[in-house]
């Protein structure tokens, strides 16, 4: 794991674990606490902390939640708080009478675990489908979307609703490789094309549209699976031993050929400004030659911007001249 | 693949296609470090086009330099375009490093760039996060803006509104394409004989028979860092018989009559013109350096194609046409 990941990673298990303790803190205050109205603001206090660290429904840019991403906050949060009453009461009637019945403790773990099970529960497919809607009425390419959508793809992860297709023709290992690749193209086909989602159709249900998508593919995962069994991932390591297979041209080698040969004329003589021998035929060969840009900006004594700039405009003008010309190569 | 709570970190799988079509480019190269730069490269871009997905942006692989073997060749790129906003630049970084490589082709010509990290065993990816613009080789991470920021910051991008080809042939008849004018319609004012700076035209130029008049059409085009220029573009074409035209395409500083006058109205310094003809492989282009007009002569067959460019230091328009 990279420097910056590790450091991610500490700071937010650091952060859960300050949550944990600040919510023990506030439970054994409750605990201590008589008074109703005293004991309705602590578990007030302790379910708003928990929902801090809720798996669903995150603010956009810190702001409050607003339409179904509230509804669903609100829906969990009132069930929270009903639960931990009762707990509370339980917790507090059996300390007077001394009876010595086990009673789970309010611990953060099983508050957090509660957390979990009171959303998986409430996320029901109209609630998917509402947030899949939502996604909908926000404008194409505008930052709600994109926040909907993110909103959307971890509430359907987190629902446990997606199916496992055609689990039992592959062997564990291989359906896992396969499923894993098939829930990131379904997921990135539902948000590229969220718009397309009808939600009269499918028995009108939200994850009838998602799952059709994951069955197929999954199948079109094997398909590719099959063809490329053979293809052995290279690690970083060995990228740079070439393994030369006679049926693939060296680009390299007839880009370099076809810039010398310069049929019209228009490589050597398209130069930087005031600078006839910084052409662009001689940048490229030296580009071609493995020359790193301080080399040729020291060499032809141009600031690498200048250079780079000038080398990056004319290729893209050449491109579609050079690709017609070469095309004949692919 | 995973966005985490804060959605300033995103990480997936990398794909066994993905791997195949990345070998499939690298097979291209024969020398060691640029075949190893491909592969990468390759992988970076797609481990940013499904985070893009994911966040509802269409992309074009098929329109990115990173997916043309010719590009890819020619240039140290990672680019995925955006369609209808520009292209943003994908640099790589391996686990373990905590500087990036932005490679200088890549300083313009881009909307943002995108850090990618790949783990050593090249099978997933992660991206540490974003920055509008690169000047300097080397990126230190920290400098990186949040992942969570840059949906907020590519919905404020600009978009380009997409030309159309004009078909020259066409306004012989009358017909008038979207944004193109009638030069009187402008009110454009006589200009000195034109200068053609850098002449570099391969085509021989027929001569002008009396009979077939020639038509004008002209479009105005803004440009600069805050569209401070506007450049008027004027485009004539004149039948020589059924299937050959001469074209000429100029380019003047535009300024409206009623300003009064300004003396000297030179084109901005260092701007270009450059015409690629793709059915003849030829490019003209000249750069103004105090030029009042720069203008091209070509003659070509009706329905070939030719591209003009409009270029102003980084910014830069092209209008296509098929005569």
């Amino acid at each position: 794991m990279g420097f910056s990941q590790q450091l991610l990673m500490s700071r937010t298990n650091k952060f859960e674990q300050e949550k944990h303790q600040l919510v023990e803190q506030l439970v054994q205050r409750l605990l201590a606490v008589n008074n109703k109205r005293q004991k309705n603001i602590f578990i007030n206090e302790i379910v708003v902390t928990i929902l801090r660290l809720r798996p669903i429904c995150h603010r956009f840019k810190g702001m409050p939640l607003i339409g179904v991403y509230q509804e669903i906050y609100l829906q969990a949060k009132e069930q929270l708080i009903e639960h931990l009453k009762v707990q509370i009461d339980s917790i507090q009637s059996t300390r007077q009478s001394g009876t010595k019945t086990i009673l789970k403790p309010l611990t953060a773990v099983y508050l957090y675990r509660l957390q979990t099970q009171v959303f998986l529960k409430n996320l029901d497919d109209q609630q998917l489908k509402n947030m899949g809607l939502t996604a909908q009425g926000f404008a194409l390419n505008g930052e709600l979307r994109s926040y909907a959508l993110t909103e959307l793809i971890r509430a359907i992860k987190f629902s446990g609703r997606l199916c496992r297709p055609h689990k039992s023709k592959f062997s564990p290992e291989l359906y896992q490789t396969l499923y894993e690749e098939a829930i990131a193209e379904t997921l990135g086909y539902i948000c590229l094309n969220i718009d397309l989602y009808d939600p009269n159709r499918g028995d009108r249900k939200f994850m009838n549209w998602v799952n059709y998508k994951l069955d197929k593919s999954i199948l079109k995962c094997y398909e590719q699976y099959h063809r490329y069994a053979k293809f052995e991932i290279p690690s970083s390591q060995n990228l740079e031993q070439i393994v030369q297979v006679t049926a693939a041209p060296d680009l390299t080698e007839i880009l370099r050929e076809y810039l010398i040969r310069d049929p019209e004329q228009i490589f050597s003589t398209t130069h930087i400004r005031n600078r006839p021998d910084a052409n662009f035929t001689q940048v490229a060969l030296a580009k071609f030659s493995g020359q790193s840009w301080e080399q040729i900006s020291r060499k032809l004594d141009i600031p690498i911007p200048t250079l780079s700039s000038f080398y990056n405009r004319w290729c893209r003008r050449f491109t579609p001249l050079i690709d017609t010309e070469l095309k004949q190569h692919f | 693949m995973n966005t985490n709570a804060k959605s300033n970190l995103f990480q997936t799988n990398i794909s066994l296609s993905t791997h195949v079509q990345a070998e499939k480019f690298r097979r291209y190269q024969s020398q060691g470090s640029k075949a190893k730069q491909v592969y990468l490269n390759t992988l970076a871009v797609s481990v940013a086009n499904s985070y893009l997905n994911l966040i509802g942006w269409s992309t074009s692989l098929v329109e990115s330099d990173s997916w043309n073997p010719i590009s890819q060749t020619m240039m140290n790129v990672a680019d995925l375009q955006i369609p209808g906003y520009g292209k943003l630049e994908c640099p790589v970084v391996l686990s373990g490093q905590n500087k990036v490589i932005v490679s200088p082709e890549t300083w313009s010509g881009r909307i943002g760039y995108l850090v990618v990290m790949l783990d050593q065993t090249l099978k997933t990816g992660s991206l540490l996060g974003f920055t509008p613009r690169v000047n300097q080789l080397e990126l230190p991470l920290e400098q990186l803006e949040s992942l969570s920021k840059f949906p907020t910051y590519l919905s404020q991008q600009k978009r380009i509104e997409p030309t159309t080809t004009a078909t020259l042939s066409d306004w012989m008849t009358g017909s008038l394409n979207y944004g193109w004018q009638q030069p009187d319609e402008l009110l454009l004012p006589p200009f000195s004989s034109p200068m053609a700076m850098n002449f570099r035209s391969r085509q021989e130029l027929a001569p002008f028979p009396s009979a077939s008049t020639p038509e004008s059409r002209v479009k105005l085009i803004n440009l600069g860092q805050d569209a401070e220029h506007t450049i008027a573009l004027i485009v004539n074409i004149q039948p020589l018989n059924e299937r050959e035209f001469n074209v000429s395409v100029k380019v003047s500083n535009y300024l409206r009559d009623d300003l009064g006058d300004h003396g000297d109205n030179y084109l901005p310094e260092g701007l270009e013109l450059v015409i690629v003809d793709q059915a003849s492989h030829s490019v003209m282009a000249a750069q103004a350096n105090q030029t009042e007009t720069i203008e091209f002569f070509f003659s070509g067959e009706l329905a070939e194609n030719f591209a003009v460019e409009i270029a102003l230091q980084e910014q830069f328009v092209v209008e296509h046409f098929t005569i």
